[in-house]
């Protein structure tokens, strides 16, 4: 299985991902914002799709193009000719160039000429789209091309003209999208961290995984030389496929110091920082650790309980893979734990570790659940035939029993550890503990997931019983076809009431929820203020309680007045009891005036 | 300082469109040697390509011919066979087994261009050639109906 096989999940996840937040961030800007100033979303949604398709165009004709003279060049002797590829590159360039330089040649203008329309969200999803697929196209084919470096495979004609194009494509709009960077805010921000995330996440996987199978080779090589194992079908170091594994590791590293260490390394406290920390720690480093040391669990445990076959040197011959797996899931971990703690202080800390050890509880959880519901599914089977337990000394239950042994031993002291980080803290401090975000998240998700075991479980149990029951075939063959069902259900019963425990525990420490405010009390406000009034705009509707409409004033004597918890107070108050249904607060010397009307 | 990097970029591309169509048209097909292996790989590639089947069958060798119908070939590798109309064939590889010259080629056919990259199908195949009388014969290959394989071609052995 080749490394890159992450590489198109990766890409279509962009792709939805920066929809999705395209999107959400439009809205929101269409909610906050004033009318649009620039040349309207309907005539620059056109131009920047009609841009971005015949951008594409343009590339893949060049790259066929391109890639025929790789051929004429670098490739064999032609047999026969065809000169379909080479028509098809020049009638997609021959369309594509023309439309793309119109259609560019006018958004740049009307950036030239309206400086606003830089900070138009269509334009950058356009750039960091564009510098996503270079990316991606990059990433794909430069392993390629430097395989070919390295002496595998044939020449890559595609791979090199790929790269050779997508480079000055890629560095183009990276270029266009830096001049335009310090007139970002704070929801277009959001489109070039996602780019900047998704990519540094493209190369860590490319190079984690490169690095892995490396190791992976040379650790299978040392095992065979030491034991002489049977490893039929694995390879030499620095064979073909340590080669890619390398080139893998390559790429994946010089995209990944690009994104993460360059591009990204003054960027502080964003959200999708955060989840790329945490993807980073937690998919790969605990997940990928915790792979790792089930497979060099298992394979002693397996054999200590005889649920072997084979010679040791063949039944041993995993271990290699969970060695690499555990290496680089540790160096995962250990360098992105360690950024997120040199990342994060006071307030923001305290969510941040929480979180962290929340998840890994959860896993932890997840693996000791997991554990028991096979305990108990093995032990209705047992129950439910009599004859199967001459048969529990056979190969196949001693392996149950293996891999159940090396769940708990891994599941239980995961689970304990950081389970325990959490509930010390909450018996010291719980006013503050107790009530923490993370926290709820995590009992309510446990309680949900343990509840829809909880049904699923019992639908099953009760299916095959009443099935059994009409047709009158209710034997001990029915106990086997509720195995499944009832361990699920009393797992989750396991579950479900140490954690309902702990949320009722939980309630009762929460501050009682304030007066919902009656639909009749709400009204219409809407806060005239200069630019830079969001924040004064979020105090009053946080006092009011209700949504406040903040519209800029783009007058040269506007000004966002300055007011003290007091004032907010003393306007929300005129806000209320204003007789109109609806209120416009317009800044004055002494804070706002309070115009209602109907 | 935008305008000349558009300008340089675009002469560039002007010069890559020049230089493409310049080589591929110069270039064209090898000129292989009469009386070499590859040769006559070549004729037989041309020959079933332009669905010349008389022309084909005349340079199959004789134990070919003796255990295998050509008519079956025809019929049983219809699909391959158009996969040679309008597909670029190069010379990968020519390798010697016993009294038999194996020859690589690499197949490919450009169905059009999508907008991210060409669609492309590619493949590589074996003809094994052998001196019959002087005259270099087509003995085996891919596309041989399936009772002829295993006497007359174990591709890549």
């Amino acid at each position: 299985m080749t490394p890159l096989i992450i590489v198109p999940i990766l890409i279509q996840l962009a792709v939805i991902g920066a929809i999705v937040y395209g999107v959400l961030v439009w809205r929101r800007r269409a909610a906050e914002s004033g009318p649009d100033v620039g040349i309207g979303t309907p005539r620059r949604f056109y131009f920047y799709s009609i841009s971005f398709i015949a951008l594409m165009l343009l590339v893949s004709g060049i790259t066929m193009v391109l890639m025929t003279l790789l051929d004429e060049l670098f490739g064999g002797p032609v047999i026969r000719d065809s000169t379909t590829r080479l028509a098809t590159g020049l009638a997609l360039t021959i369309v594509g160039l023309p439309l793309w330089g119109f259609h560019w040649r006018f958004v740049q203008n009307k950036v030239e000429a309206q400086p606003s329309e830089r900070r138009s969200i269509l334009r950058r999803l356009y750039l960091y789209v564009s510098m996503g697929v270079s990316v991606g196209f990059l990433a794909f084919n430069g392993y390629k091309v430097i395989e070919w470096v390295l002496q595998v495979g044939d020449f890559p004609a595609f791979s090199w003209a790929a790269v050779l194009v997508w480079s000055p494509v890629w560095a183009y709009h990276w270029w266009t999208a830096s001049k335009e960077s310090t007139e970002s805010d704070l929801l277009t921000r959001g489109i070039s961290r996602l780019y900047l995330y998704l990519a540094s996440a493209l190369g860590i996987a490319m190079l984690a995984s490169g690095i892995g199978f490396l190791v992976y080779f040379v650790l299978t090589e040392g095992y065979s030389a030491a034991f002489s194992a049977d490893l039929t079908g694995s390879e030499r170091p620095f064979g073909d496929t340590a080669r890619t594994a390398l080139s893998v590791s390559l790429v994946g590293g010089l995209i990944w110091w690009g994104h993460w260490f360059r591009f990204a390394s003054d960027d502080r406290s964003s959200i999708l920082r955060w989840i790329y920390l945490f993807v980073a720690t937690i998919g790969g480093g605990t997940i990928a650790s915790l792979v790792g040391a089930g497979i060099a669990i298992y394979a002693p445990l397996s054999w200590f309980l005889g649920a072997a076959s084979e010679s040791a040197g063949n039944h041993f011959e995993d271990l290699p893979a969970g060695i690499a797996t555990v290496a680089v899931g540790i160096a995962l971990w250990v360098y992105h734990r360690r950024r997120m703690i040199s990342e994060s202080s006071g307030n923001e800390a305290f969510h941040v570790n929480r979180s962290y050890d929340l998840l890994i509880a959860a896993i932890g959880l997840l693996t000791v659940a997991f554990a028991s519901g096979v305990v108990l599914d093995t032990f209705f089977r047992l129950l439910s035939d009599t004859a199967s337990l001459t048969v529990v000394t056979s190969l196949q239950w001693r392996e149950r029993f293996a891999l159940i042994l090396t769940l708990y031993l891994i599941g239980i002291p995961v689970w304990l550890a950081h389970w325990r980080r959490v509930q010390l803290p909450a018996f010291a401090n719980p006013e503050v503990e107790r009530i923490a975000l993370p926290r709820k998240l995590y009992v309510m998700g446990v309680l949900c997931l343990g509840l829809l075991a909880l049904v699923g479980g019992a639908s099953s149990t009760l299916f095959f019983f009443l099935r059994d029951l009409l047709d009158s075939e209710l034997s001990a063959d029915t106990l086997s076809d509720l195995s499944t069902g009832l361990a699920v259900v009393l797992t989750a019963l396991l579950v479900i009431p140490y954690h309902w425990v702990i949320y009722r525990q939980d309630r009762e420490l929460e501050p009682d929820e304030p007066e919902p405010v009656a639909a009749s009390a709400s009204k219409p406000v809407t806060l005239l203020t200069a630019a830079g009034g969001e924040g004064l705009a979020a105090r009053v509707e946080s006092t009011l309680g209700y949504r406040v409409t903040q519209v800029n004033w783009p007058d040269p004597d506007a000004f966002v007045p300055t007011l003290s918890a007091e004032q907010i107070e003393l306007l929300s108050e005129q806000v209320t009891s204003a007789p109109g249904t609806s209120v416009l607060l317009v800044p004055d010397a002494n804070g706002f005036r309070v115009i209602s009307y109907n | 300082m935008e305008r000349y990097w558009l300008i340089g970029g675009g002469t560039l591309l002007g010069l890559l469109l020049i230089a493409s169509v310049a080589i591929s048209v110069s270039r064209g097909e090898a000129d292989f040697d009469p009386g070499s292996p590859e040769f006559a790989v070549q004729q037989y590639v041309r020959a079933l390509a332009s669905e010349d089947f008389d022309a084909a069958e005349a340079l199959w060798s004789p134990s070919l011919k003796e255990d295998c119908s050509f008519e079956a070939f025809a019929l049983d590798a219809g699909r391959d066979l158009d996969r040679l109309s309008e597909a670029r064939i190069t010379l990968e590889e020519t390798r010697v087994v016993g009294q038999t010259t194996v020859l690589t080629v690499d197949v490919v056919r450009t169905n059009g261009g999508g907008i991210f990259g060409p669609s492309e199908y590619e493949r590589s195949y074996n003809f094994g050639v052998r001196e019959f009388e002087g005259e270099w014969r087509i003995n085996g290959h891919h596309w041989l109906a399936d009772e002829c394989v295993s006497s007359h071609f174990a591709p890549g052995t």
